[in-house]
Formats: structure tokens, sequence, C-alpha cells
């Protein structure tokens, strides 16, 4: 697979502008949709005298994919990127108790919403939109 | 089927208006990303930028003119033709100048900024002295301070050669992100960074000292590190003997301030003043990057920062390389920016309370007591308010300005979407953002750029300059006398206008998307003061004002950058009020008040939300998300307690602007800085109680 395409979210170096979170629920939806989700996680991270909240999406990796025991979540085969099938979905969560970064989101159906590495964009040659918003190099294609 | 295009256009949600590639499938707005044809710009873009769409296409957007058809603030309107809202506008504002004098109409321009010039002009053309702005509790005071000084404009770090750089109470990361890059790279080239800010945001977290003060209490903190610096002969000598005036009065009053001594003011330990007062004159050139607005939210704001600056001509770093800098780069002239000077024929709102706003002039009245001016008809009557982007939220005790407003014979607001502060006018004119119109932009480094508009305005929204322009024109034709020829001319022709000094055409300008630099360029300059004395009255930089000086008796001002704590007031029980109010720092994804209308910015976090130390919120028995009532001797708000560790125990901070419950009705509207009239938002007294709880008071 030539494109091969993960992502990579570099918390060390996120400072939690929160471009990335927007940009994705702007690439993924109309400004009508006013309760849109972005396909990205906020959390905090704490020390003693210091929090910050921080940005997370999918990598990519699949464990989701294994585990889904309805197979409605594939490899798709142009960039290897972890897609989902809602038709296939049975809305169980058994994804959500496995993804390592806590990204797996779920619609109003309950069916399973999550990030599909903007593949209209990679296909007119763009980045993902999480990757052209950030400023610092935080959100990386790897 | 049409294709997308891509349009060289500009954001213009908050202020530093960022280029950006509009993409535009047919004719509208589908998204928008960071301009990568920019010298200043990573390519990136921030929450707000990102989430343009919703902010275009909002459904609180206002698509025609407007005119009040129920009683004053019941916000009930009609629509009406262009034609009858500039009619209306102009025998309104004419009649009012005929019964009670110009004076008695303010011009007001809120947000955005961009059409302030064209706006003075009408102001000037009427007749009226009192055109003023939302600066009237935004960043002016920091100029002030800064000109009390130098002179001149306040002048900028010199980034690209410092070796130090001081951040005065700024957290860049947030509140203008796509610099973000920038500042990294500054990091890997080795600068010492020193922050200063009561928090340990992702900013003072990446810095190499970070110095944790007590909100208000950057003077002391700043008169102790001249205390050093002085004490250990780390100062310029010999800049100081020739262009300071008043040194030796200002290092006998710095002695007062040890680092132990601050250290018990500020809570910043004595080691890290002298660490910091040793890495800023010792290894420099050294840089200050100051803020707009958190340091002169104090009530002793604008001497806190005299303080504060003065620190720059002390240790030698004024106007050279790497230092705080005349100009850094090339530079070309231009038109209307700066350059249109404020009637001052009359007495201005503000002139009376804040003499020296005027005698440093920033070409405006000074209105942070706009609503006193209406309600009490003094220092004269105010009748009319012709405003654009005027938002009540922007005031101390915002409702009291929002019932003035409803006092005023005739209120006009030109805006993008129904405030609320709109609701309370006589008629509403809708405004277009950047994406909807054309506009010449002066960048850094004499560099100019052409914002290209991107789609048609959103229902029959007009550019801010074009309606200021037909207002004047309508005026016109029933005063003949009046008379200003650029906004006689026509919009094409004031881009054209901007331009003219810089040898560019309108034209040559548009042909280039990356932009281009002026003809006429005067280079980088060093040491401008070799050459010309300081705009001082004195001719040098003043430590000790001369110009504060003139209102010590009628004010009490004094000249040398003085230190008074926020806390000893008397007025207000600490027993009832134990904890420190900050009020109004910046989050990423809001701007003031106008994009909590947008759910995707709004919904990323809670609220209003009040933050507090987990000590603190222990010692209130409130739990992390709990509901909660702030209260502070002027008001009260409700919100959500979030616990967070960035700031120190004993201060809670609440963000602005939010109608759910407004942080700026805690701060009384006569909690002033005497100097600049800017209100202490930063620095006030509260407690918190856990919603649904009684309090103690009657």
């Amino acid at each position: 697979m030539k494109n091969r395409m993960k992502l990579r979210f570099n918390v060390e170096k996120c400072i939690g502008c929160y471009a990335c979170y927007t940009a994705c629920i702007a690439e993924h939806h109309l400004p009508e949709e006013e309760d849109a989700d972005s396909n990205i996680t906020i959390r905090t991270v704490a020390e003693e005298d210091f929090q910050k909240n921080v940005c997370e999406g999918c990598i990519h990796c699949g464990l989701c994919m294994k585990q889904c025991p309805n197979g409605a979540i594939y490899r798709e085969e142009e960039y290897g990127l972890i897609l989902v099938d809602k038709g296939k979905c049975t809305g169980c969560r058994v994804c959500e108790s496995v993804c390592p970064k806590g990204v797996i989101h779920y619609d109003a159906d309950g069916k399973l919403e999550k990030c599909d590495g903007c593949i209209e964009r990679l296909r007119e040659g763009r980045e993902p939109a999480c990757v052209r918003a950030c400023c610092i190099g935080a959100v990386e294609r790897a | 089927m049409s294709e997308t295009k891509i349009i060289k256009t500009t954001c213009s949600t908050c202020g530093p208006c960022c280029e950006v590639d509009a993409y535009v499938k047919d004719g509208r707005l589908i998204s928008v990303e960071g301009a990568r044809n920019t010298p200043m710009q990573s390519g990136g873009l921030c929450a707000k930028g990102a989430a343009a769409a919703q902010y275009v296409y909002n459904k609180e957007r206002i698509l025609y003119p407007m005119k009040r058809v129920g009683e004053k603030g019941e916000g009930k309107f009609e629509r009406i033709s262009w034609d009858e809202a500039y009619e209306m506008t102009a025998d309104n504002l004419l009649r009012i100048r005929r019964e009670y004098g110009a004076r008695s109409s303010v011009f007001y321009a809120g947000y955005s900024k961009w059409y302030r010039p064209a706006m003075l002009r009408l102001a000037n053309v009427y007749g009226s002295p009192n055109f003023c702005t939302e600066s009237s509790t935004c960043f002016q005071a920091a100029a002030l301070a800064w000109r009390s000084l130098y002179g001149n404009g306040i002048c900028r770090p010199d980034l690209k050669n410092t070796n130090t750089l001081m951040i005065w109470s700024s957290n860049p990361y947030h509140t203008n992100t796509p610099m973000s890059k920038m500042f990294q790279e500054m990091k890997r080239r080795g600068v010492r960074i020193i922050d200063v800010d009561p928090r340990r945001t992702v900013t003072a977290h990446d810095a190499d000292i970070h110095l944790q003060l007590i909100p208000g209490t950057d003077g002391a903190l700043a008169l102790s590190m001249a205390q050093v610096i002085i004490e250990e002969n780390l100062y310029d000598k010999e800049f100081v003997d020739k262009y300071v005036y008043g040194f030796e009065e200002y290092r006998e009053y710095v002695q007062q301030f040890t680092p132990e001594k601050a250290e018990k003011i500020t809570g910043v330990p004595a080691g890290k003043i002298r660490l910091a007062a040793r890495t800023y004159a010792g290894n420099g050139p050294a840089g200050l990057m100051f803020s707009a607005s958190p340091v002169v939210h104090h009530i002793n704001g604008v001497q806190n920062y005299r303080a504060v600056f003065a620190l720059i001509a002390l240790t030698g770093n004024y106007d050279i390389e790497g230092g705080n800098r005349t100009q850094p780069g090339p530079f070309s002239p231009a038109n209307e920016f700066g350059k249109v000077r404020r009637f001052d024929g009359e007495e201005a709102i503000g002139q009376k309370e804040f003499p020296v706003w005027f005698d440093l002039s920033c070409d405006e009245a000074q209105c942070t007591m706009l609503a006193d001016y209406i309600a009490k008809e003094k220092p004269y009557p105010i009748k009319a308010v012709f405003a654009m982007g005027l938002n009540h939220r922007m005031w101390p005790q915002p409702e009291y300005l929002q019932s003035s407003l409803g006092k005023l014979d005739f209120y006009v607001n030109a805006e993008l979407f129904m405030s609320e502060s709109s609701k309370s006018a006589d008629l509403i004119l809708p405004a277009c953002t950047s994406y909807e119109r054309e506009q010449v932009h002066i960048g850094m480094g004499g560099r100019f750029f052409f914002s290209n508009r991107a789609i048609e305005p959103v229902g029959e929204s007009r550019n801010d300059i074009e309606i200021v322009m037909e207002v004047y024109r309508r005026m016109k034709l029933k005063d003949h006398t009046m008379c200003d020829e650029v906004l006689e001319s026509g919009y094409e022709a004031y881009m054209e206008h901007i331009l003219e000094p810089s040898g560019l055409t309108l034209e040559e300008l548009k042909s280039r998307p990356e932009g281009m630099q002026g003809k006429n360029l005067f280079p980088p300059a060093v040491k401008t003061y070799e050459n010309e004395p300081f705009c001082t009255p004195s001719g040098k930089v003043e430590f000790r004002s001369l110009v504060l000086e003139r209102y010590k008796d009628s004010h009490g001002y004094e000249g040398l950058p003085v230190y008074h704590d926020f806390r000893d007031n008397d007025a207000v029980d600490r027993k009832e009020f134990p904890l420190i109010l900050n009020t109004g720092s910046r989050k990423p994804q809001l701007f003031h008040s106008r994009l909590y209308r947008m759910p995707w910015l709004k919904n990323i976090e809670t609220v209003p939300m009040v933050e507090m130390h987990p000590e603190d919120g222990k010692a209130c028995g409130i739990a992390d998300g709990d509901s909660v009532r702030v209260i502070s001797p002027s008001g009260e708000i409700e919100g959500t307690a979030f616990y967070n560790v960035q700031g120190k125990p004993g201060v809670v901070y609440i963000y602005h602007g939010c109608a759910k419950g407004d942080a700026n009705e805690l701060i009384g509207k006569d909690y002033l800085d005497p100097i600049s009239g800017f209100p202490g938002f930063k620095g006030y007294f509260c407690r918190v109680e856990k919603s649904g709880e009684t309090g103690d008071e009657e």
C-alpha cells in the first residue's frame, strides 16, 4: 500500500488551542449542524502546578477493527485507513473499550462515528484537516 | 457542477487579521485554511478561524436594515430598505446636532476595527469631539503608559535579533495561535524566555523563567527588578545619564522594593526576581513583549506598566537591535490608520476625568463612563450614538449601559449579528464579514496585501466603510458645508488613497496574491533618539512623567511609576470577599462575547467557567463541576466551577462576555484606573458559593 497513511498526535507538543478539533468539525459538517461533534477528543493532562488540555485523534492502529464482533470496521485499500460501515454497526461499543486513545465517538443513533483520515481530502492531494490546521506540527501525517 | 475555488482573503474574527485561503464552491464558503504565502504565519490557523463557516452563516446574522417598531429595548424590528435606513440616520443625526449641538452625538467603533479612520472622519466632519472605540477598555492604556515614558507609539520587541524575551502577561499560544511556530523557533534558537503571568499557562510552561505573580502586582515586581539591576550595576549608565529624565528620584523610589519585600507583595520568590533581573539586563539584547490589556486592567494599571516599560530604557534596550525598536524592519508610509486626527475643538467625554488620555492623545475620546454620561447628562447631554459593533458587555456592569442606551434619542448600531446591544437600538444596519468585502491590508515590514471578496455579502449586508460613506453623503445633501474628500470619493478610491504614499497602485497589489512591499520604503532604524529628542516635555525618557505631574493637585497623579496595591482597599471587607477575582483573560476558542453564538466553539468547554484552585474549592465546599454563584461587592453571577492548578490558591479566574453569566457584572462601574479610566477587571474581590445555598448577606 504505497499511500499508507497514519496520524500522530504529539501530546507533549500540543498547546491545547483546539484548532484541529474545530477544523475536524468544519471539514465534516455544515455550519447548520450546530451540535456536530469532532472526531478528536479533548482531555486534560495535569502535573502538580500545571495542567493543559490536549487534543488527540485516531491513529488508525486498527485495534477496534480487530475486536469488532460485527465486522463493521475495515481497512480501506488506498491509504490503509480504518473506516466504519455504519450499516453493520450494532452500537455494542466494544470498539470504545479497546481504543487506546479514547477517540471513538458515537452518532445520535448510537452508531460508531470515527476519524476517516479525511480520505476525500487525501484524494484531492490535500492533508487531513487537523494536520493542516495545527500551527506547531503537533498533529502529523506519519 | 462548479469547481471549488481558493480565494486569498483575511479572517477578521479577532484582531490580528490572519491571511487565509477560503475554499468557495457555488458561491458558498466551504472551509478556511491558514495561508502559506505569507512570511508571518505558519500556515495553520486557530480554532476560531477554522470555524469560519459557522461565523459567516450564523443564524444570528443580520440580513437587512431594520428599524425598531416596539418599545426601546423590546427587540421588535421590521425590515426596511437601505434607502430608508440611510435617510433615517442622516435625518436624526442632523436633527440632534441642530437641537443639542454636535458633541451630543457619540460615534462609536467596536468590533471589528478596520473602518475606524473612516468613522473618525465622519465624526470630525459632523463636528463631534466624541469619536470613541472599544479601546476605551483595551490596549490604549498600555499605549498611554508607553507614551508617558517615550513619547511615541508603543515599540514592539525585535524578535529576530533578541537574546532574551520577556513576555509580560500574554499567552500567545492561545491569543495569537498562528504565531506559535515563530515563538517555538525562537526557543530553538536559544532565546531565553522570561514569562510573567499569574498562571502557569502553556506559554509559561515553555518559558525558562516563570514569574508567577499575584494579579495586579506587576508594578512591584518591575520596580524590584529595577532595584536589583541598579544595585548590581547592570543598568546602562550611559543611556540613562544622557536620555533619562528623573532617574535619581526613580533610583531612590525603587530602593523600597528589595526582592525580599517584593516577594511578600507579589508572591514571586526573591531568588527568581533576581534571576529574571540579571537575565533581562545581562543576557541582552532583550526584548519585552507587552500585552494589550491584562496589566492595565488594574486600578494601578498605567503606573504598573510604566514601571515595566521603564526597564527597557534602564537596561539600554530601547531602539537597539534585539530590543524594543521604533522600526525593526523596513517601513512603508500609508494613509488612514494613525493619520486622521480627532476634532478636539470642544471638550470630549472623559476629558475632565482622564485628562492625560487626551494630553497623550490616541485620537479618541474616553468612553468608559458612557453609561453615566448618558444617564446623568453630564458633562453635557448625550443624545445620539452612531455605532458599529457596539457591545455593552465590554463595559463594567454592562446592564447599566444597556439601560442607559435605551434613554438615547437615537441609537443606530451596524453589526454582523443580532446582538443584545443591537436589540436596544432604534435602527440596525447589517455589516458584512471580511469574507464578503475587499480590503487593503498594511502588514509588517512595509508589506501590503489585498484581501479578496470570497463570497457575495450575506443578505443585504454591506461593507462598514461604504455604510459610513453613504451616511456622510446623505448628510451632505442636507448640509452642503460638510466636506471630506476621502469620504466623498467612494470605496475603490479609498483603497487607492490608503496605498498612495507607498507608491503602489490598487491594480498591481490585486495582481499579487502574496502581497508586495511598498515602493517608498524607509530602511529599518536604530537609536533614532541620537538624531531627534524624545517627544516628551523634557525631550527625554520620562521616568518621572511631567505630563502626569500636571494633574498632581487636581487628580492626584504622581510622576514616578508608583506602586499602589489594589488590596489596600478599605471599602471592601476581605472577610466577606476573601478571594481575588481575575476576569477576562482569553480562551483559544472564544473572543469577547461574539463567539458564544457559534456552537462548534461554545460547546468545547462549559460556559461560563469559574476556575478555582482545588484548595480554594475544597475550602469553599465546592467540587469540580459544581454549579456556583460568584459574588463580588458589585454584583453576582452563576457559573460552573472547575478545578485548575494553573493559578495559585486565592485567585478565581472567570472568562468574560458570556450572557449566561457575565463576569463584567461583578466589576463596579467606578472601579477604574484614575489615569486611564480602564476598569480593574483583573484585580477585584469575590467569594464563591455553591449554587442554591443562601449567602449570609441580607
